[in-house]
């Protein structure tokens, strides 16, 4: 299925780190989304998808996106300014919150992490789920009060060597602590990053977790 | 973007209602004849002339109604992600009984067997036929232990017998419209 292409207009961007940044967009009447899904960006003969990263309660829709060095569209998108036109359509994509069944376990790496601020900004397992961030250093650690509130345990999980310190800071890979330090029990997996680290986290899962449900959204 | 992804290489799967089984599971073997009757159906467009322009566009209709049918085959009844798919009612298999009776109206009668061949199109809609019927044997068995509530699988069930059907008349038709004798079973 494919949605009408329309004009939006940037709100406003913040940058994250230096690697990734969030842009604000306004969000035409009757957009209706669900969080994890997707948006289409236009530039040219190119097409981008990015997951929502704002709540469907908010007026606007946030995109948060990494930078590509030496990529096509992200660094055009990142050096947009308010009132500056953007093409898109949408929203597209299954990757959705299901039900609270099983208590949810939201993993992601980088800016994977966007599908899940949405979930959990929408109340998606409020109070039960577990977030866990796969990220390299304390400069990548995004929307930490916001899981720490909403979320039921949110760990970041760091595979630097500058991890501060703090209750909520995991000192290892996402995988190494599905592995590890989940508790055995049934779950609702959502995974969101790079395709290796899906795949790390589905093995893992399969040995050890063997009634659980999967939902997946790769990055590419 | 790579196709592999390796999370499958010890024999499982997911389903698109999450929950993972293994490749052996009777629910994989129906989808997976769905996915090959629908490669099948391709192959049957791509050797279809101009003039079964018609009869082309109804087997892509089939085609995309068979992706919507795999995805309800990958989807536990009852489960949210069900919330995402497309509904699957009668109006598909209505289709094909109207298709069906369009063509039956400008073919002989039949009144006695016929060999599965003839003109190439005509063969691959045979081979498209009988797998067609696997794929609903199969479906059969994957449903079995399903709710009697579930009328999404007694509407796929109604609807592969009636595109076996359509196979069936489909091919008759291409032989008939291409000028290839259908070769009659002596026994």
């Amino acid at each position: 299925m494919r949605f009408p292409i329309s004009t939006t207009r940037v709100l406003a961007s913040r940058r994250l780190n230096d690697n990734a940044f969030e842009l604000y967009l306004e969000r035409a009447p009757g957009f209706h989304f669900s969080p994890g899904q997707r948006l289409r960006v236009h530039w040219g003969a190119h097409e981008r998808e990015y997951s929502i990263a704002s709540s469907p309660a908010d007026e606007h829709l946030m995109l948060c996106v990494r930078r590509v060095s030496g990529g096509t569209v992200s660094p055009l998108m990142a050096a947009l300014s308010p009132g500056e036109p953007v093409q898109v359509s949408g929203p597209y994509g299954h990757f959705r919150y299901q039900s609270r069944e099983h208590r949810a376990v939201f993993v992601a790496t980088g800016t994977g992490i966007a599908p899940f601020r949405a979930m959990i900004a929408d109340g998606c397992g409020a109070g039960e789920s577990l977030v866990l961030h796969g990220i390299r250093s304390a400069k990548d650690l995004f929307y930490r009060e916001l899981f720490l509130t909403g979320a039921g345990c949110y760990r970041a999980c760091l595979s630097g060597a500058d991890a501060p310190g703090g209750a909520d800071i995991f000192q290892g890979r996402v995988t190494d602590y599905v592995a590890h330090h989940l508790a055995p029990g049934r779950y609702d997996f959502y995974l969101c990053g790079r395709q290796d680290m899906i795949r790390d986290v589905i093995l893992i899962v399969d040995d050890q977790f063997s009634a659980a449900r999967i939902f997946t959204e790769a990055f590419y | 973007m790579k196709v592999y992804t390796g999370s499958g290489d010890k024999g499982k799967t997911s389903l698109f209602s999450g929950e993972r089984i293994t490749k052996s599971d009777r629910r994989i073997a129906a989808y997976g004849d769905v996915d090959e009757l629908n490669s099948i159906l391709g192959m049957l467009t791509s050797v279809m002339p101009e003039s079964l322009a018609e009869r082309r566009a109804e087997v892509l209709t089939a085609q995309s109604d068979l992706l919507h049918v795999g995805a309800w085959l990958a989807t536990t009844p009852g489960a949210a992600a069900a919330d995402s798919l497309k509904p699957f009612d009668e109006n598909h298999a209505a289709a094909l009984e109207g298709a069906i009776d369009a063509m039956d109206a400008a073919l002989p009668p039949l009144t006695q067997f016929v060999l599965p061949g003839g003109h190439m199109t005509a063969a691959w809609a045979h081979v498209a036929r009988t797998v067609c019927r696997r794929a609903e044997r199969h479906v059969v068995a994957a449903v079995a232990d399903q709710p009697a509530a579930d009328t999404t699988a007694k509407t796929i069930l109604v609807y592969l017998n009636r595109l076996s059907d359509y196979l069936f008349v489909l091919a008759r038709f291409c032989n008939h419209a291409l000028g290839v004798a259908e070769a009659r079973w002596n026994p």
